[in-house]
C-alpha cells in the first residue's frame, strides 16, 4: 500500500517538473504567440480567431445599412474595428476596409487602427498597411501640409517600399509626393554640400525628390556593391512600363523645361540634376532629349546640337570603337586614357 | 497490460458502435461545407472562415468526447459494474488507465475522421491545403489526450450530476487563462494549458508552426496525462466504492 502510495508520488512529482518544463519552454516561443488575440482571449476560450470572424460579418452587415459614414456612425464604426481586431490583430482586411472607410470623417483613428496594424508581428511583411497610413496623412489628416505630419507620412512610406518585394508604382509615387512637399515646405535645396537653390515651384520640387531617392540608391548600392533597383516593377503586371530613376527625372525635367523655362530655379534644378546625373549622355539643351551620333540638330525641337560620333577621318557614324568605312581609330589616345581613369 | 487494453477496447467500441456518432460527423462536414456560401458575406474571408469553424467545430467534438468520461464512471460507480470488475484481479489503477486510453482513442478517430472529412472539402473547393492547416487540426486531435486526463481527474473527485458541468468549466480554463501562462511550472505543470494546442490564427493565415514545437506540444500532453492520471488513481485507490 505505502510502495504504491510512494509511486504515485514519484510519477506525479516528476510528470510535474517535466510538463511544467515543457509548458515553459511553448510558452516562451515568441513566434507561436505572434498571431495571438490578446483581448477577449478569456470569455472567447481560445476560439479569438472564430469570434472575430462572426464579429466581421456582422460589422459587414452594419456596414451595409448604414447610408454614409459620418459623426454619428464613426464611433459604432471605431468600436466594432477595434472588437475586430483585438480578436485577430493579423487580420488584414479589418484595417483596410476599416481604415478607409474611416479616413475621411475621423481620420486620427483611422490612423489608431492603422498603427496597431503597423506594430503587429503577424503583418510586419505588408505593405499596404504603411502605404494606406502614408496615405490617410498626406490626404485626410487636418494638417497634412505640416512639416511633422510630412516626415510621418514619408516615414510609413518609406517602410511600405522596403516592404514590398517588387516597388507599386502608387506606393513609390505617393513617396516621392511627400517628399516633394518637404523639399517645398524648407523652401530650398542644398545640391552636393554646396549650392543653394531655392524650391518656388511643384515639379522641381519632385524633381529635387527623385533626385534625392536616386542619390540614397546609389549609396545603398554602393555599400552592397550591386545594382540600383529600378523604381517601378513589372512583377505582376505586364502593362506596367519598368522604368528607372534617370529615365523619370529625364521625363519631369523635359516637362518642366517645356512648361517652366521662365523660372530660373527649376533651370538651375535642372542644370545642376543634368551634371550629376546624365554626364555621359548627350541631351539637347533646349528640350532636354537625348540625341544620337552624327545628328545635328534635335529631333524633338530642332535646336542645334553638339555632333558626336563621328569618325575623325571620313566622317561617317561610327558604330563602335573603330570606324567601319576606313578602319580609323575613333576614340583617340588620350581620351581611352581619361575613359579608363572613370 | 491486457486487462488495460481489454478495458480500453470495451470502451471505444461501445462508443464507435454508436451510428449517433457518424450522423453527428456527417453533420459537422456540412457546417464546414457550408461556410463557403459565406463569400459575399464575409466580403471573400470565407477561405480563413472555413478553416475556423472546421478547428472550432472538430474542437467542439473533442471536448464532448472527453466530457463522455465523466458520465461514463460515475455512472458504471453508480451501477455496480465497476465493483464487479475491480472485484476480479484488476487494479484500480489499470481500471482507470484503461478507460482513459479507450476513450483517447474513440476521440482519436472521431477527430481524425472530422479532419479528414474537412481535408477533403476544402481541398474539393480551394484547392489550397497547407501544411499550418493541416498542423492545428493535428494539434486539435492530439488535445484530446489532456482533455480526457481532466475529464478522468474530476470524474473521480466530483459526483455524477456535477461531473461533466466542471469538466466542461475545466476545459475551458485551460483554452482561456492565458496570462497565467507568466506563473511557470504551474501553468502547465499543475494546471493544464490547452492554449498551447491553439494556432487557429496560423492555420488561418497560412503561417506553418515548427515541428519542434509540434512535437513538445504533443509531449507535454502525454506527460500532462500521466499527471493527471497518477492524482486520479491515487484518489480512486482511497475511494470506497460501495
Amino acid at each position: 500500500m505505502n510502495r504504491r502510495l510512494v509511486a504515485h508520488v514519484m510519477v506525479m512529482l516528476i510528470s510535474f517538473m517535466i510538463g511544467g518544463f515543457i509548458a515553459k519552454q511553448l510558452n516562451s516561443n515568441e513566434a507561436k504567440t505572434a498571431m495571438k488575440g490578446k483581448a477577449f482571449s478569456t470569455t472567447c476560450a481560445g476560439f479569438n480567431k472564430f469570434a472575430s470572424d462572426v464579429q466581421w460579418m456582422l460589422f459587414i452587415n452594419y456596414a451595409g445599412s448604414i447610408k454614409s459614414v459620418n459623426k454619428e456612425t464613426s464611433p459604432v464604426i471605431c468600436k466594432k474595428l477595434r472588437a475586430i481586431i483585438a480578436n485577430d490583430p493579423s487580420f488584414f482586411k479589418a484595417y483596410e476596409i476599416g481604415a478607409l472607410m474611416l479616413s475621411v470623417e475621423e481620420p486620427e483613428k483611422a490612423l489608431e487602427i492603422l498603427e496597431i496594424g503597423f506594430n503587429d508581428k503577424g503583418l510586419s511583411s505588408n505593405w499596404k498597411i504603411p502605404f494606406y497610413a502614408g496615405y490617410v496623412l498626406t490626404h485626410h489628416f487636418p494638417d497634412k501640409e505640416t512639416s511633422k505630419t510630412l516626415s510621418r507620412a514619408e516615414k510609413y512610406l518609406k517602410v511600405a517600399v522596403s516592404r514590398s518585394a517588387g516597388t507599386e508604382r502608387h506606393v513609390m509615387s505617393q513617396l516621392i509626393y511627400v517628399k516633394a512637399k518637404e523639399r517645398k515646405n524648407d523652401g530650398s535645396y542644398t545640391f552636393s554640400k554646396k549650392v543653394v537653390i531655392p524650391v518656388t515651384s511643384d515639379k522641381q520640387a519632385r524633381i529635387i525628390a527623385l533626385f534625392d531617392e536616386w542619390q540614397d540608391t546609389q549609396k545603398r548600392s554602393s555599400m552592397l556593391g550591386s545594382a540600383p533597383a529600378p523604381i517601378y516593377s513589372s512583377i505582376g503586371s505586364e502593362n506596367f512600363n519598368t522604368l528607372n530613376y534617370e529615365e523619370m527625372i529625364l521625363s519631369l525635367m523635359q516637362s518642366a523645361k517645356q512648361s517652366e523655362s521662365e523660372n530660373k530655379d527649376v533651370i538651375d534644378t535642372i542644370s545642376l540634376v543634368r551634371s550629376e546625373m546624365f554626364k555621359g549622355r548627350h541631351l539637347c539643351d533646349k528640350c532636354i532629349f537625348s540625341f544620337g551620333p552624327g545628328e545635328k540638330f534635335c529631333s524633338s525641337c530642332g535646336a542645334t546640337v553638339q555632333i558626336y560620333g563621328l569618325c575623325p577621318k571620313c566622317s561617317l557614324v561610327v558604330k563602335g570603337r573603330f570606324c567601319s568605312n576606313c578602319g580609323t581609330d575613333a576614340i583617340p589616345p588620350k581620351k581611352m586614357e581619361q575613359a579608363e581613369h572613370k | 497490460m491486457s486487462e488495460i487494453m481489454t478495458i480500453a477496447s470495451s470502451t471505444w467500441q461501445r462508443i464507435l458502435r454508436m451510428k449517433s456518432v457518424y450522423f453527428l460527423i456527417l453533420c459537422v462536414l456540412i457546417l464546414i461545407a457550408s461556410a463557403y456560401n459565406y463569400s459575399v458575406l464575409s466580403l471573400d474571408c470565407h477561405r480563413e472562415l472555413m478553416v475556423d469553424v472546421a478547428l472550432l467545430l472538430n474542437t467542439i467534438a473533442a471536448v464532448i468526447t472527453a466530457i463522455s468520461i465523466s458520465f461514463e464512471i460515475p455512472k458504471e460507480l453508480r451501477e455496480g459494474v465497476a465493483s464487479t470488475l475491480l472485484s476480479k484481479p484488476l487494479g484500480r489503477t489499470q481500471y482507470l488507465v484503461g478507460k482513459l486510453v479507450g476513450m483517447i482513442v474513440a476521440g482519436l478517430v472521431i477527430t481524425g475522421l472530422i479532419t479528414i472529412g474537412y481535408l477533403f472539402v476544402f481541398n474539393s473547393f480551394f484547392n489550397d491545403v497547407n501544411v499550418a492547416m493541416f498542423q492545428a487540426q493535428l494539434l486539435v486531435m492530439a488535445s484530446v489526450i489532456p482533455m480526457c486526463a481532466i475529464a478522468l481527474l474530476i470524474s473521480v473527485l466530483i459526483p455524477e450530476n456535477l461531473a461533466p458541468l466542471f469538466t466542461a468549466v475545466a476545459i475551458w480554463f485551460s483554452f482561456s487563462v492565458t496570462k497565467l501562462s507568466n506563473l511557470q511550472y504551474v501553468y502547465g505543470g499543475i494546471l493544464p494549458d490547452l492554449n498551447l494546442y491553439n494556432i487557429r490564427a496560423e492555420a488561418s493565415y497560412g503561417v506553418p508552426v515548427a515541428w519542434s514545437y509540434f512535437s513538445l506540444v504533443i509531449l507535454w500532453g502525454l506527460v500532462f496525462a500521466i499527471f493527471s492520471t497518477s492524482i486520479a488513481s491515487m484518489i480512486f485507490s482511497q475511494k470506497d466504492l460501495k
